[in-house]
């Protein structure tokens, strides 16, 4: 994450990194594609490996926040390249699909896994998605938002397909990241030193200040 | 079967089942060039979003304008007709027969010149022919008479273990290749959450919901392929990116060859890297890596930093984050990637000269996007730029002259060099393996210490290089003292050089330079 302050003007620029994790086909992609570009396929090809996009968002008129994304692939066997993604993040979005009760599981698996490795700052949402198929759905919406809520999760429940709470989704995001901490990247990376890595692991004091 | 590829593509009411049999395959075999060209023309009108390219695809892509396309294809298609020319000759002086259905019975032995017609590009309709040839699918084919068939068969009757993670990714293959979804037909009731009827499983797929069309003939056979390889090579099963192998293969050669080239692909070119714990991905990964730092000394500065921001000499264990785009090139054979003509002259390499293709073409990516990458501030730029970059390699010809072209600096990657760097990373990662583990548990460590209670807390991998510095520091927790025991025991197994290494800063020129390269 960086923060940048325009020293003339009283404009906020932020970057985070955000990771998407979930089981395959639960929409990570199809989110991440209405997020960016307000489009949506019916036919999506499976993500390999993982896909890097970024997206930048006003947060208010002072504060622009530049999202880094890491979409990632949902099948089993990529589960063990996960923590190169989310040891840096500062955000991750847990998908599931409302219409697949099993998709849920793994989403907790994936917040549980978050909560012992990730950064212990890192603001996790759990999306239920598909939210246009309410006919077929599998997972009751206070059943996940119990679960959210004791677990300390933003929860949204969202459709890629008509954009239902999609921007919702990543606004709440926006407004939890902590603004007044750290600050650019860029000036300190060339001595090695990574203020965009997770508070924990950072050296004390480098970002514990967070003032929201 | 020109004829019914001509109804397949351009009859508004074509129907899948129209072809008798499932075993030839989707292009058409003709003779002569006049009738490739007849049959590269008769697509779709050009310039409209929805042209379609000689394998069906949309010639558009969000890098590529269909005028864009139409552009480069116009000389290509020359070129393609002259290089036809070259091989008929080239397979009349060896003497060698063809087939009634215009393709050569058999391929010439591999030589200077062959190589170089290789290169220099198949004729699209023999293609498969070929790629099986160098491939030695014939072999294959031969010792296992009927064994393709008994596997589908038993695969439809009791499905495997993946079939599920199958069926949600048939639908996701090539879904804007016409072969793979006839978008001629207006889906019926899209929008509407009606399930397909008769789908084997419920799968989590969408698409399938979607899908009211019927399904192709070819994702048809892509499904019987992939059932059979995972009930053939079980410790592969079934792995993302290998439906848009057996796709790519499926347009090219009927499908019992197409599942013999998954099994020569997954077992003889990449070993490993399909299987459950990805480790052949991982190990070429690192191969790729220590060739890039070799020959690409501007990139690696950018690229070979760890999350923390150190250029590190274990990138073989350790893989810089890249490797998350990287690692999904080889796995789909660039499908996706590059181009599909692109594509398809890369993977006419690929099967002649084997696995070293695959990694001289991603060091061109990396060549070509060089000066870009050396441009950007944000080291999170670079994977967007290596992201996009080969997405406009269009000019297949050009790529393949760039990757084969003397002097680009990566001209001595053969494959016995490919070879035995994969035997030397794979050596090194089963040797500090016992260390990656070994920070997995201090990272939990550290998840369990509250920050505040430890002063001089630092993370785990910050306690590595210090425990390389100065041989450990002041106990704290029995756990701790074991954890750092495991670690010392692997470090030993690392070079002097890789201990310098953790500590050059990311504009190091050391690290990129001979002299700390691994000995390989
Ligand atoms: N009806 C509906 N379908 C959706 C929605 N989001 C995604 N889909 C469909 O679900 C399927 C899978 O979507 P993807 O976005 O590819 O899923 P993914 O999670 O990225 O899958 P992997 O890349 O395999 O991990 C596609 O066919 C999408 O069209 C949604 O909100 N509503
Ligand atoms: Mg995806």
């Amino acid at each position: 994450m960086a923060v940048a302050r325009d020293s003339t003007s009283s404009t906020r620029f932020a970057q985070f990194k955000l990771v998407l994790l979930g089981e395959s086909a639960v929409g990570k992609s199809s989110l991440v594609l209405r997020f960016v570009k307000d489009q949506f396929d019916d036919y999506r090809e499976s993500t390999i490996g993982a896909a890097f996009l970024t997206q930048t968002i006003a947060l208010d008129e002072s504060t622009t926040i530049k999202f880094e994304i890491w979409d990632t692939a949902g099948q089993e066997r990529y589960k063990s390249l996960a923590p190169m993604y989310y040891r840096n993040a500062n955000c991750a979005v847990v998908v599931y699909d409302i219409t697949q009760a099993a998709s849920l599981d793994k989403a907790k698996s994936w917040v549980k896994e978050l909560q012992r490795q990730a950064n212990e700052n890192i603001i996790i949402a759990l999306a239920g998605n598909k939210l246009d198929l309410d006919g077929k759905r599998q997972v009751e919406t206070a059943a996940a938002e119990a679960y959210a809520s004791e677990s300390g999760l933003l929860f949204f429940e969202t459709s890629a397909k008509s954009g239902e709470n999609v921007t919702e989704l990543f606004t709440a995001i926006a407004k939890r990241l902590p603004l007044e901490t750290a600050s650019s990247r860029q000036r300190t990376a060339p001595k090695g030193v990574d203020l965009s890595r997770p508070n924990r692991r950072a050296p004390a004091a480098s970002n514990n200040g967070c003032t929201c | 079967m020109q004829q019914q590829f001509f109804l397949e593509r351009n009859h508004p009411t074509f129907q899948p089942g129209s072809f008798a049999s499932v075993n030839r395959p989707l292009l058409p075999h003709t003779a002569s060039a006049v009738s490739i060209s007849h049959f590269i023309n008769n697509g779709n009108s050009n310039g409209s979003a929805n042209a379609r390219d000689m394998y069906g695809f949309r010639k558009q892509s969000q890098y590529i304008t269909a005028s864009e396309y139409d552009k480069w294809f116009a000389s290509y298609e020359k070129y393609m007709h002259r290089r036809r020319r070259k091989w008929e000759a080239l397979i009349r002086d060896s003497g060698i027969e063809f087939g009634e259905d215009g393709v050569p019975l058999a391929f010439p032995r591999k030589s200077k010149l062959v190589k170089r017609y290789v290169r220099k590009g198949i004729p699209v309709d023999w293609r498969g022919a070929a790629w099986f040839w160098y491939a030695k699918g014939p072999e294959y084919l031969k010792k296992n008479p009927g064994l393709y068939e008994r596997l589908w068969t038993r695969g439809m009757s009791s499905p495997p273990v993946d079939s599920e993670l199958i069926e949600r990714d048939l639908h996701r293959t090539f879904p804007d290749n016409i072969h793979f979804r006839n978008t001629d037909q207006p889906p019926v009731n899209s929008g509407s959450p009606a399930t397909t009827p008769g789908s084997t499983k419920s799968s989590g797929s969408n698409s399938r919901r979607n899908s009211a069309a019927p399904e192709t003939r070819i994702v048809q056979s892509l499904r019987r392929v992939l059932y059979a390889f995972s009930l053939y090579v079980p410790k592969t099963g079934y792995c993302q990116s290998l439906n848009f192998l057996a796709g790519l293969l499926l347009l090219f050669m009927e499908e019992e060859k197409a599942f013999w080239m998954l099994v020569i692909i997954t077992q003889k070119y990449l070993p490993g890297v399909h299987e459950i714990n990805l480790e052949g991905a991982n190990i070429d990964q690192g191969v790729l890596m220590m060739c890039v730092r070799e020959s690409l000394p501007i990139v690696w500065n950018k690229i070979g930093a760890g999350i923390d921001g150190y250029l590190r000499d274990d990138m073989v264990v350790r893989l810089p984050p890249i490797t998350l785009c990287t690692a999904a090139w080889f796995m789909s054979g660039f499908i996706g990637v590059l181009p599909i003509e692109t594509v398809v002259r890369v993977w006419d390499c690929f099967f002649y000269e084997d696995s070293k293709v695959f990694f001289r073409i991603a060091l061109t990516i990396f060549k070509l996007s060089e000066r870009q990458i050396e441009s950007v501030r944000d080291p999170m730029e670079t994977f967007q730029i290596v992201q996009t970059t080969p997405k406009q390699l269009l000019d297949a010809s050009s790529v393949i002259q760039s990757c084969f072209r003397r002097h680009n600096g990566f001209g001595h990657i053969s494959q016995e060099e490919i070879d035995n760097r994969r035997r030397f990373v794979a050596d090194r990662r089963r040797h500090v393996g016992v260390m990656t583990s070994s920070d997995i548990l201090a990272d939990e460590l550290d998840s369990q210490l509250p920050s505040s209670s430890l002063p001089g807390h630092t993370s785990g991998r910050q306690k590595r290089f210090a425990g390389i510095a100065s041989s450990g520091f002041e106990s704290r927790k029995a756990a701790e003292d074991r954890i750092q025991m495991l670690r010392m025991g692997s470090m030993n197994m690392l070079s002097l050089n890789a201990r310098n290494d953790y500590f050059s800063p990311p504009s190091s020129s050391r690290s990129v330079s001979g002299a700390s390269s691994p000995a390989v």
